[in-house]
């Protein structure tokens, strides 16, 4: 037992060795960046990543894959990640000065709260009273579903609520355990997809457009961005040029995604419509003229009291940033 | 890895529960449930969570499938908070009984004459955690989540350090060098799983809860994407938290497979010495009228030519033989021993007269705590001593030693042990296997029956004891009788 267990030893000892000097030797600058595992989160990155962007600037980019916004800040607070994608709802760790936003990625129409037709809902949010519905507490599914629930006169105390995560909520409306679930893309397009013409979208971000726009932004920590000013400009510089790649390439762009996640290309392929995706010039411009700056104006009102709304959209945004790296 | 190894520690200590269906093993077999349910249900949340890396989840999941399908189990938070509560806080409380069910030092028996105030604790944080009550809790005050959380940590590591301490305590008060060895193999299985769970422990069952919520994910925040877990680290610490389980289930494995040899052993024994007690029952009632009917007759002759010494000497052989035939008999059969209260010093020294008699210039050094009673039928229990020593007198002289033999006795956890030791060869494994059998005998001699070591065995499980064997370091063997405790050590006067 003794040789047993200091060979235990020994091999302990050397698997940790070999795993903490086994990463690739690699040039440049390594940036660890969180996503979350959608087309819309990846699409400018791994367009960046395969078309050599990141490369010719320097950077190796490791992807770590996250379910959700505020964890990857959590993770950023901790030192695990540089750089993450967050969608609508982590805006507010934002505004309240968890972490900066470098780099607009997009509007999004990804939220949605789905039904099925079997179970007796209708396109009228009124049939949602007393089903069954899945949502992640906390998360703009959660907004969706009050605002949609709003719009009949209905609140959470109307409803069976169930709060799930992301994950739970497809697999519990693809088995139909659900009668309807308030979710967001890619896990909406698994639900519509699997349940056929039974699923339908009671509400989506386009439902609610004048309440909210649901901004999707790439952020950094504030002391990070000091630190490593130059660095950063380069990401954003190679993150264009994917923008600007899967504008003109989204079929080979859907590809890469797929591959990355280990899904199927036409499930990533028809997420290609949950966004109006800018180009670089495009976005600039929106810069220049104010409509970024006015759109996550909006975004926070619509937090309300949860967020500082004292707080200028220029204390949270690098707009500095996003022009730099466009010279 | 991590997943496969719980589920593998799982196992081991149901199939434990199975061959062996006493306390120590079903408060193990419990522990490990408790674990099974808190590790799973942390690999659920992580999975569903996300941040780790290709190699951190080989290492948790060892495949990808494995981790989406974690991630895709339709469970509510509720149930799923509800589970790893159900984990977090039963397992230090059970792994505090295990510990404490292995141990015998004054303040063990104290806790464990006291259990019932091991379960305050936990039980009130449990009930905390009982979902509806823990919603009500969180929207009372933030600070009282803060301290359920600070309040359930300290438990859970404090229980942890408790169960550790008290096996180290425990190891520390032992004095046989046997049950140190053996201790230290059952008290692997209680560390490698509070390591297992000490690593992942810091996960709360709020943060499961309140999965999504922003402003209390960085109140709790996330144990696993920690800044002390540097991935070097990290790294180390999942593969200490593999190591351990690894040494744990080797060590069930073990504790399984001595018990199944214990077992097959006891059975091979029985099943030989009912072969064996038949047989010599067939064979005394076929000779023995006729020995008698021939001692009679010897003693007749000798009345009537006492000057005949070759008559006198048929006479004695004739008295020696049905002795031995008496002693075989007495040896096969099964006695039922009648036990009383009784002090062992001079069961010892009768032993020792039983030995000397046979040896006359064996040379025997006592030593032990006086004023020990024990359960005992005084007559039988001398007897089995008595074929101890005589076996370790003979073993010396046949490796030509000079030392005298050795015999200790003192209280021991929760045996009083008699420990003989001899200066012989000791006894290789074969020849262990088989010096409990009945007629085995390693000596090239008429006198013995090979009845002695079966006899003694037989003798030692009637008073609810047991024998071990150890080899001594310094060459040679030693017996140690362990028999029964009677509560605490009585001594002289009462």
């Amino acid at each position: 037992m003794k040789k047993l267990i200091a060979m235990l030893l020994i091999v302990t000892l050397a698997l940790t060795s070999v795993f903490a000097s086994g990463a690739e030797e690699t040039t440049g600058d390594t940036v660890r960046v969180a996503y979350m595992t959608n087309y819309a989160a990846l699409c400018s990155v791994m367009a960046g990543i395969e078309t050599g962007a990141f490369a010719d600037e320097g950077i190796n980019v490791e992807l770590v894959e996250f379910a959700d916004g505020p964890t990857i800040i959590a993770a950023m607070e901790s030192g695990s990640i540089d750089i993450g994608y967050i969608g609508h709802g982590a805006h507010s760790l934002c505004i309240n000065g968890r972490a900066k936003i470098f780099a607009f990625s997009h509007v999004g129409n990804g939220d949605a709260v789905i039904g099925l037709r079997s179970h007796g809902v209708t396109e009228d949010p009124a049939s949602l009273a007393g089903k069954s519905i899945g949502y992640a507490s906390g998360t703009s599914s959660e907004l969706i579903l009050r605002w949609t629930l709003e719009e009949a006169g209905l609140t959470m105390d109307d409803v069976v609520a169930y709060e799930m995560d992301a994950a739970a909520i497809t697999s519990a409306m693809s088995s139909g355990s659900l009668d309807a679930c308030a979710n967001w893309s890619p896990a909406t397009f698994t639900i519509l997809d699997a349940m056929g013409d039974d699923a339908f979208i009671i509400s989506d971000n386009v439902t609610f457009s004048d309440r909210s726009a649901s901004i999707a932004s790439w952020i950094v920590m504030n002391d990070w961005a000091e630190e490593n000013h130059d660095l950063l400009v380069r990401f954003t510089r190679a993150l264009y040029k994917g923008m600007d790649y899967r504008a003109e390439h989204i079929e080979e762009t859907a590809q890469w995604v797929a591959t990355q996640l280990g899904a199927s290309y036409d499930t990533i392929y028809a997420q290609r419509g949950d966004a109006e995706w800018l180009t670089s010039a495009e976005m600039i411009e929106q810069v220049k003229d104010g409509t970024i700056e006015r759109m996550y104006e909006v975004q926070k009102q619509s937090f309300g009291d949860s967020v500082d709304q004292s707080t200028p959209v220029s204390d949270y945004v690098m707009f500095d940033i996003m022009l730099e790296a466009a010279e | 890895m991590l997943l496969i190894l719980t589920v593998l520690i799982l196992l081991c200590s149901l199939i434990l529960l199975l061959i062996r269906r006493d306390r120590r093993c079903t408060l193990i077999a419990l522990t490990c449930v408790s674990l099974f349910i808190f590790i799973f249900s942390i690999l659920t949340y992580i999975a569903k969570k996300g941040g780790i890396g290709s190699s951190v989840s080989w290492m948790l999941y060892a495949s990808d499938r494995i981790r989406v399908w974690f991630q895709y189990r339709v469970v509510t938070l509720e149930t799923l908070g509800f589970i790893t509560a159900l984990g977090r806080y039963t397992f230090p409380l059970l792994l505090v009984l295990t510990c404490l069910d292995m141990a015998y030092f004054d303040s063990a028996l104290w806790m464990k004459k006291h259990f019932w105030l091991l379960f305050i604790i936990p039980a009130i944080i449990f009930t905390c955690y009982i979902p509806s009550l823990f919603r009500y809790l969180m929207n009372l005050n933030q600070g009282l989540l803060r301290f359920l959380v600070n309040f359930s940590r300290l438990y859970v590591y404090g229980y942890v350090i408790l169960a550790l301490a008290v096996i180290v305590r425990e190891y520390f008060s032992i004095t046989l060098y046997f049950f140190k060895r053996r201790f230290i193999f059952k008290s692997l299985i209680p560390a490698a799983l509070a390591l297992i769970f000490a690593m992942y422990a810091m996960q709360d069952p709020a943060q499961i809860y309140l999965f999504y919520h922003n402003e209390y994910m960085f109140l709790l925040g996330l144990w696993y994407l920690s800044p002390y877990f540097s991935p070097l680290l990290y790294t180390v610490v999942l593969f200490g938290s593999i190591a351990s389980g690894i040494a744990g289930f080797i060590s069930l494995l073990r504790y399984v497979r001595i018990n199944i040899d214990e077992r097959n052993e006891e059975i091979t024994l029985k099943r030989n010495a009912s072969l064996a007690s038949k047989g010599v029952s067939m064979f005394i009632h076929g000779t023995k009228n006729e020995l008698l009917a021939m001692s009679i007759l010897l003693r007749r002759i000798s009345v009537r030519h006492p000057e005949d010494e070759d008559i006198l000497k048929a006479c004695e052989l004739s008295r020696q033989l049905n002795e031995r035939l008496e002693e075989l008999h007495l040896a096969a059969r099964n006695r039922a021993a009648t036990l009383s209260l009784c002090e062992l010093t001079p069961v010892i020294e009768s032993a020792r007269e039983r030995t000397c008699a046979r040896y006359p210039d064996a040379e025997i050094r006592i030593s032990g705590t006086d004023g020990l009673y024990v359960l005992a039928d005084s007559g039988s229990l001398k007897e089995a001593i008595a074929n101890i020593l005589i076996n370790a007198v003979e073993a010396s002289r046949d490796a030509g030693s000079s030392d005298p033999v050795l015999l200790e006795y003192r209280p021991e956890r929760l045996w009083i042990s008699i420990k003989i030791s001899d200066s012989g060869k000791g006894l290789g494994k074969k020849q262990l296997r088989q010096i409990y059998q009945p007629f085995y005998s390693s000596k090239n001699s008429s006198q013995n029956w090979g009845m002695g070591m079966y006899y003694t065995l037989n003798c030692v499980k009637a008073h609810l004891g047991s024998i071990k064997y150890e080899k001594r370091p310094e060459g040679g063997s030693s017996f140690i009788i362990l028999l029964p405790r009677t509560g605490r050590p009585l001594t002289r006067g009462e």
